[in-house]
């Protein structure tokens, strides 16, 4: 019988394995997948303490948790579209949001 | 059985992570989330939350999944991009990922009288219990994600479309 402890080692490996991607990986697609990774981590930890203290409150906190993902992830697309559209490509590297200096924007 | 199957499926879990942060391609990454999501299913079983299973499966391994890889198709990458560094062990990962995955959420669902021994109790998450403190307790919030949903939806179509296009407005083109 997998106890919390499994549990909350599992979700914090998970969470690492994101948070790494989206520190580490310069492809904002998979930036958006990895903060994914660390949304759902933390909802696995949701519904194990709703399973460890009884009662579904876990489980109704990690349904919305859910929903707003999904709607994170429509607009997070959408975004990514733009960006493409914008710069060409979905790379992080050379993007630059705001200007340097400020003489020089267009 | 039930450790072997939380090894199993935190194994997968771990492995489709890795997947997603490692693999050069996005399309890797996405089927590597994908084997996340559906091992998230599997704990939600043995944590006895079947209707957030269910929610898991739908809502990420369908719609979550499905617009990553719309995007992807949209964006129409460069190839060498989709086909950096194509592994002939990406086909084994996805074969070995897919049937443990399968054998895991069968033997889940085949097997499930005797793992749920707490259903019918009220803290189980089956669809009727879930349903009833859903639209008890939590209906505000619940009617709100309503709200939010809508806000999103608009927010896509209005960010993504281009001025000019049939549909917008005076204002669109003048942006």
């Amino acid at each position: 019988m997998p106890e919390l402890n499994h549990y909350l080692l599992l979700s914090v490996l998970l969470f690492g394995l994101g948070l790494t991607g989206v520190l580490v990986r310069r492809n904002v697609l998979i930036v958006l997948m990895c903060i994914e990774l660390m949304l759902n981590s933390a909802n696995l930890l949701l519904v194990a303490f709703s399973r460890q203290g009884g009662g579904l409150d876990g489980q109704a906190f990690a349904f919305f948790s859910m929903t707003v993902a999904a709607a994170e992830v429509a607009l997070g697309l959408a975004i990514v579209v733009l960006l493409y559209r914008w710069h060409g490509s979905t790379s992080l590297e050379h993007l630059r949001l705001v200007p340097s200096q400020p003489e020089e924007g267009r | 059985m039930r450790p072997l199957l939380f090894i199993l499926l935190s194994l997968l879990t771990l492995g489709g992570g890795l997947w997603v942060v490692l693999r050069r391609s996005p399309v890797d990454s996405v089927l590597g989330l994908l084997t996340v999501m559906v091992s998230i299913a599997g704990h939600y079983m043995l944590l006895q939350a079947p209707f957030l299973a269910a929610v898991q499966l739908i809502v990420y391994g369908g719609a979550v999944i499905v617009l990553f890889l719309f995007v992807i198709m949209l964006l129409n990458l460069r190839k060498d991009v989709l086909q950096a560094r194509r592994l002939p062990a990406g086909r084994w990962f996805y074969a070995l990922s897919g049937a443990a995955a399968l054998l895991a959420l069968s033997g889940l669902f085949r097997a499930g009288a005797d793992w749920l021994p707490a259903a019918g109790l009220p803290q189980d998450g089956t669809v009727e219990a879930f349903g009833a403190e859903l639209f008890r307790r939590w209906v505000y919030p619940f009617e709100l994600t309503s709200v939010l949903l809508l806000a999103a939806l608009v927010g896509a179509v209005a960010l993504t479309r281009r001025a000019g296009e049939p549909g917008a407005t005076a204002t669109d083109e003048e942006a």
